[in-house]
């Protein structure tokens, strides 16, 4: 790239750095002599000397830079820059220093300021730079603050403002002296990326001094030739400053064309290349996000890419310089999955041959094993490494005593399925049973888990005093594939078969524990509603009652609703829910598919059950008049095989689980009803609604 | 990758933001108090912004990973841009091994859209000898718009490299072996084969076909009589390397090592250019054979084989010919590329007789180890040196074989392009 060629791009933006450069100390030093004008009564003239004195200062410094150039040794260019800079440091604190104590000193310290800020600008390319004009603008700033006041609120703003058009301007400068390139014009790019700074910036600090006036400082005479300068001619002074500006700005903006200063910086030790630049180009387009690697290998580096994502819970730091088999020396438990991983990461993503369904089937499994290993550590790791925490849940806990927490713990449990291992928190009651016990099903919403959901429903205390297994399964990316054609997780892109998982895992905990086939139920908010309609239509022969809150059937799934058996369902949700709408459309705000309304889903069920006679209604007593909310219900009885379908119409209540915690704000999912609670409720009608003993697997 | 820096910018900022909330706190200046928090916001943004950019910012490199030395290389790559906003000012380094530089700066200045890519293609030299070498780490590096905080990050983009050594003619080589198109040169050979130019006629023996019976010679001598015709030549081309420890002297340019693999390379590309089906024996710390095969692709095969070759084998070349003799197909050229002058004659002779059994057209290259810096053994004085080429020369032109001897004396491209394997090596 020839010189010429390099000025014509980098002249613009050197043009507008001068300038920025001017307006910067230009504002600083008008509100120095405003604030501190030489003489009293006559701030025009004083501005007007520094507007064009900084001009002149700037200009010729232009100037005296191309001449300085080829005289000065850089060793000596380096010792003076040292000794100004040394001087210039002990000079601003004394001065601050000296003006805080005797305040009468500050208008000969603002003058001597200025006439700083103009050497400083004359010799700036001499002194390294305009960095110390900068920094002495700033103290110019400083000793305007002491004036208060609309003068010191003007310094700040103007400082910052034209602050971030300079360092702007001078990084693009810089940049593009720097390396080669051509056929670009990036003034424009530089002034508006500046304008978005600066413009917020000085809007804020504007409004904050227009409703918080700065006050001057506390021992300035009140009277006398140090008193304010009266609020009319500082008007009158700024409005001409503008002016005076303006011309300034022209002779600074004339002279930097005139002279186009040529390249900045070293010469690069670097090879500093051109690059060749082709037309922009569209992204190519990815399917399903970003598929960099397709088909079965993809599904491989993805599996062991989810892994190295929860590399900080897994106990070590992701570095780019670790390799595959350094991940797996740091990984080390559980040793079989990890080493699978590995080896297969490393076939699919170097290996020539295409991986098969049953090698992606056990990358998949051994990256589900290593996070659920890692989830369990993280766990253990937090109460380690918290022990004031610890202590305070210990409290809380002991406080609670009575009513908080289940009897027994729950214990993790995991089986493979699909070539997935499929994880689930089992909640057995502690009390020995001679008798066969009900199985509930607590599905969690898109994006949580199982242990989330038996906190936020507190089914295992209930299970504890009322006798019965729980169950809270953990959706594949904590999502169920819940009938919804529409895309709306991976656990649906994939079809995965919760189904199937929730029929194996029945027969895994009937395996272990007396589980009585006649009565297993299911209930789920939100993603795990859905789910629970659509594990009722196509498990019916299993299933007893479903208890869906907060969660309708998928629009898709109605057209194959076809379930073998009767099954009881109770419905709650809310009129108010802004994600799930009460009657059916887009599920937030459509961007995850569609469901039916909830009475044309109580409907479908009641037909489905062979519901004789009318609905009855009724409502339920408003116990709390704080949640802003009423609860109705409609129960349709007489139905086949003794089921009943009910709903409760939570009014004004939101995508939440009634009589719960508030696990999101109000905001997002709306309001908890305390009319109800849901647990108490769902349970009660599951254990009137047994399966008909004729009912068995067809 | 700092064109220039503004870290004083930055700290003179850093410094000023605490130093303005201390002296606006000592004397009760909301002003300056105000200044502070605007700064600390303003350099949490400008945090902020440089790190945000880089987070969208990924590059790829399309590089064909092979290269002649001293050949002009263009290094594409690829930025692209996934987030919304534009970028400015991306900064790029590569490392290109075979150049000289440690790293390429180059600068993106942008806009580059968000959604978009843009090719970037820098060009540089082969500069290093020929080897292996590595393309990168690439790191990306953006700034915040007032450039006070910069944002790096490297990407594990290493690609190995191969730089192949020059190709040289090889004078003479154009007679070896034959083409298998209508072309000025011969096609046959004057041995008894399957081409159809009629050679002369012989004795019937048991098994020859009925159809190539001479009847009319039968006839008139009184006893069957077969026509016979010339072997076709096949246009087939293999390297015997030797790369025995022994052979090993000199150093970088000039060492036994750089000699052979030189000629080796330049009298494979000869033989690819005309045609011919190529395969490589040679025998290092492990066997290196390259499997027979044409064209381009398989060429570039055989370069990297040889520029990954180290003498450092302890199998003689001549053992090594005699064991994979059968793999020659009749009719073909194969090359004798040997390390040293010093060996039993005997043995060379064993082997060219071998050869000659199965028909094949031998070619020898003989490099002078003893005109290399010596390193494991010492060197012959110049005169015996040169009595033994001579001699070998003379015992080789006596077996009907095309020899060179190279010398370091040599210019490499000069020797290879007049030797025309027939004469006597110019004398030093």
């Amino acid at each position: 790239m020839s010189a010429r060629t390099r000025r014509e791009v980098v002249a613009p933006l050197e043009s507008a750095r001068s300038l920025a450069l001017y307006a910067l100390s230009l504002s600083a030093g008008a509100g120095a002599v405003l604030a501190w004008p030489w003489e009293p009564g006559r701030p025009i003239l004083a501005v007007a000397a520094a507007a064009f004195g900084l001009a002149a200062a700037q200009a010729f410094g232009q100037g005296l830079a191309a001449w300085l150039s080829g005289t000065l040794e850089p060793r000596t260019r380096t010792r003076v820059r040292l000794w100004v800079g040394v001087l210039y440091a002990g000079v601003t604190v004394a001065g601050l220093a000296v003006g805080a104590v005797e305040p009468r000193l500050l208008r000969p310290e603002a003058a001597l300021f200025v006439l700083l800020q103009g050497l400083f600008l004359l010799g700036s390319d001499v002194l390294g730079g305009p960095i110390l004009a900068v920094a002495n603008a700033l103290v110019l700033v400083i000793l305007s603050s002491f004036r208060g006041g609309p003068i010191a609120a003007a310094s700040v703003t103007g400082y910052l403002g034209s602050l971030v058009f300079f360092l702007t301007l001078d990084h693009y400068v810089r940049r593009l002296s720097w390396y080669p390139a051509r056929d670009v014009s990036l003034t424009g790019a530089a002034l508006r990326q500046a304008a978005a700074v600066a413009l917020p910036l000085a809007l804020g600090l504007g409004g904050f001094f227009a409703l918080y006036p700065p006050a001057p400082y506390a021992r300035l005479p009140v009277e006398g030739p140090d008193a304010t300068t009266l609020p009319e001619q500082v008007a009158e002074a700024y409005r001409r400053l503008l002016l005076f500006a303006i011309a300034g700005g022209g002779c600074v903006l004339l002279v930097s064309r005139l002279r186009g200063r040529g390249a900045n910086g070293e010469p690069p030790a670097e090879e500093v290349v051109e690059a060749e630049r082709s037309a922009e180009e569209g992204l190519p387009e990815l399917p399903r996000g970003r598929r960099l690697y397709p088909g079965a290998r993809g599904r491989i580096v993805r599996a062991y890419l989810r892994v190295l994502a929860q590399a900080p819970r897994l106990g070590f730091r992701l570095r780019p310089s670790l390799t595959p088999s350094h991940i797996a020396a740091e990984l080390r438990e559980p040793a079989a999955p990890v080493a699978t991983l590995t080896s297969l990461f490393a076939g699919a993503r170097y290996g020539p041959d295409e991986p098969g369904e049953a090698d992606v089937r056990a990358a998949e499994a051994a990256a589900q094993a290593v996070l659920a290993r890692a989830n369990r550590r993280s766990e253990k790791t937090a109460f380690r490494s918290r022990p004031v925490l610890y202590a305070v849940c210990a409290v809380a806990a002991l406080a609670a005593i009575g009513r908080a927490g289940p009897a027994s713990p729950s214990r993790s449990r995991e089986i493979q399925l699909g070539g997935r291992l499929r994880t689930y928190l089992l909640h057995v009651p502690p009390t020995p049973r001679d008798h066969p016990l009900p199985l509930v099903f607590v599905f969690h919403g898109g994006g949580g888990d199982g242990a989330g959901m038996e906190r936020l429903s507190r089914f295992s205390e209930r299970a504890d005093r009322e006798g019965f297994i729980a169950v809270y399964p953990d959706g594949l990316w904590n999502h169920w594939n819940d009938g919804r054609e529409e895309a709306v997780s991976r656990a649906h892109r994939e079809r995965v078969d919760d189904v199937g998982f929730v029929s194996a895992t029945i027969e895994a905990v009937s395996r272990e524990n007396p589980v009585d086939a006649r009565r297993i139920f299911a209930t789920g908010i939100s993603n795990g509603g859905i789910f629970s309609h659509y594990l009722g239509a196509r498990l019916s022969w299993r299933l007893a009652a479903i208890a869906p809150v907060v969660g309708g059937i998928a629009e898709h799934a109605r057209s194959e609703f076809k379930p073998e058996r009767p099954v009881s369902v109770l419905i709650l949700q809310g009129t108010e829910d802004p994600l799930v709408p009460y009657h059916g459309g887009g599920i937030a705000r459509g961007r995850r598919g569609r469901i039916i309304g909830t009475e044309e889903a109580a409907r479908l069920w009641a037909e489905h059950d062979g519901c004789t006679g009318d609905a009855r209604v009724g409502t339920l007593p408003d116990t709390d008049a704080q949640d802003g909310c009423r609860v109705r219900w409609k129960r349709w009885v007489g139905c086949r095989g003794q089921t009943e379908v009910a709903v409760y119409t939570l009014e004004g209540g939101g995508h939440t689980w009634p009589g719960g915690a508030t696990h999101l704000p109000r905001l997002l999912v709306g309001r908890v009803c305390h009319d109800l609670d849901a647990t108490e409720l769902i349970w009660d009608f599951c254990r009137r609604h047994p399966q008909e003993a004729s009912v068995g697997a067809p | 990758m700092d064109g220039g820096s503004t870290a004083a910018y930055r700290h003179l900022f850093l410094a000023a933001c605490p130093g303005a909330w201390l002296l606006g706190t000592a004397l009760d200046l909301a002003a300056l108090r105000a200044f502070a928090v605007a700064g600390a916001a303003l350099l949490l943004c400008a945090f902020w912004l440089s790190r945000r950019r880089l987070r969208f910012l990924a590059v790829r490199r399309e590089l064909y990973p092979s290269a002649f030395e001293g050949d002009a290389v263009a290094v594409p790559l690829v930025l692209e841009n996934r987030g919304r906003g534009a970028v400015h000012l991306v900064e790029m380094a590569d490392a290109f091994g075979p150049g000289v530089a440690h790293r390429q700066l180059l600068l993106e200045p942008g806009p580059l859209h968000g959604r978009r890519q843009r090719r970037l293609t820098y060009r540089t030299f082969c500069s290093r000898s020929w080897g292996v070498y590595t393309v990168g780490p690439l790191s990306l590096g953006t700034a915040d718009p007032m450039g006070l905080f910069q944002a790096r990050r490297s990407l594990l983009l290493v690609e190995p490299f191969a730089v192949y050594p020059q190709i040289h003619p090889v004078g003479g080589m154009e007679r070896r072996g034959g083409r298998p198109s209508a072309a000025s040169q011969p096609t046959t050979r004057d041995w008894p084969g399957q081409s159809l130019a009629y050679l002369g006629v012989r004795d019937y023996r048991p098994g020859d076909e009925m159809r190539r019976i001479h009847w009319r010679a039968t006839a008139r001598r009184g006893s069957p009589v077969v026509k016979e015709y010339e072997v076709d030549l096949v246009p087939y081309f293999s390297l015997f390397l030797d790369l025995a420890r022994a052979h090993r002297a000199g150093t970088g340019r000039k060492s036994t090592l750089d000699y052979l693999v030189r000629t080796a390379a330049s009298l494979l590309a000869a033989a690819s250019r005309r045609g011919d089906t190529l395969q490589v024996f040679a025998e290092g710390r492990a066997p290196l054979f390259v499997p027979p095969g044409q064209g381009d692709l398989h060429l570039a095969r055989g370069l990297y084989e040889l520029i990954r070759s180290r003498q450092e084998g302890s199998v003689s070349l001549f053992e090594l010919a005699l064991r994979h003799r059968l793999e020659l197909p009749e009719g073909s050229t194969a090359a004798l590329l040997l390390g040293t002058i010093s060996f039993d004659d005997a043995d060379l002779e064993e082997v060219l007789e071998a050869l000659r059994a199965r028909r094949v057209e031998p070619l020898v290259v003989l490099v002078d180890s003893h005109s290399f810096i010596p390193i494991d053994r010492r060197a012959l004085p110049r005169d015996q040196a040169w009595e033994r080429t001579r001699h070998l020369l003379a015992l080789l032109r006596g077996h009907g074989v095309a020899a060179t001897v190279l010398s370091s004396e040599d210019d490499l491209e000069d020797a290879l392009g007049q030797a025309d394997f027939l004469g006597e090596p110019a004398p030093a």
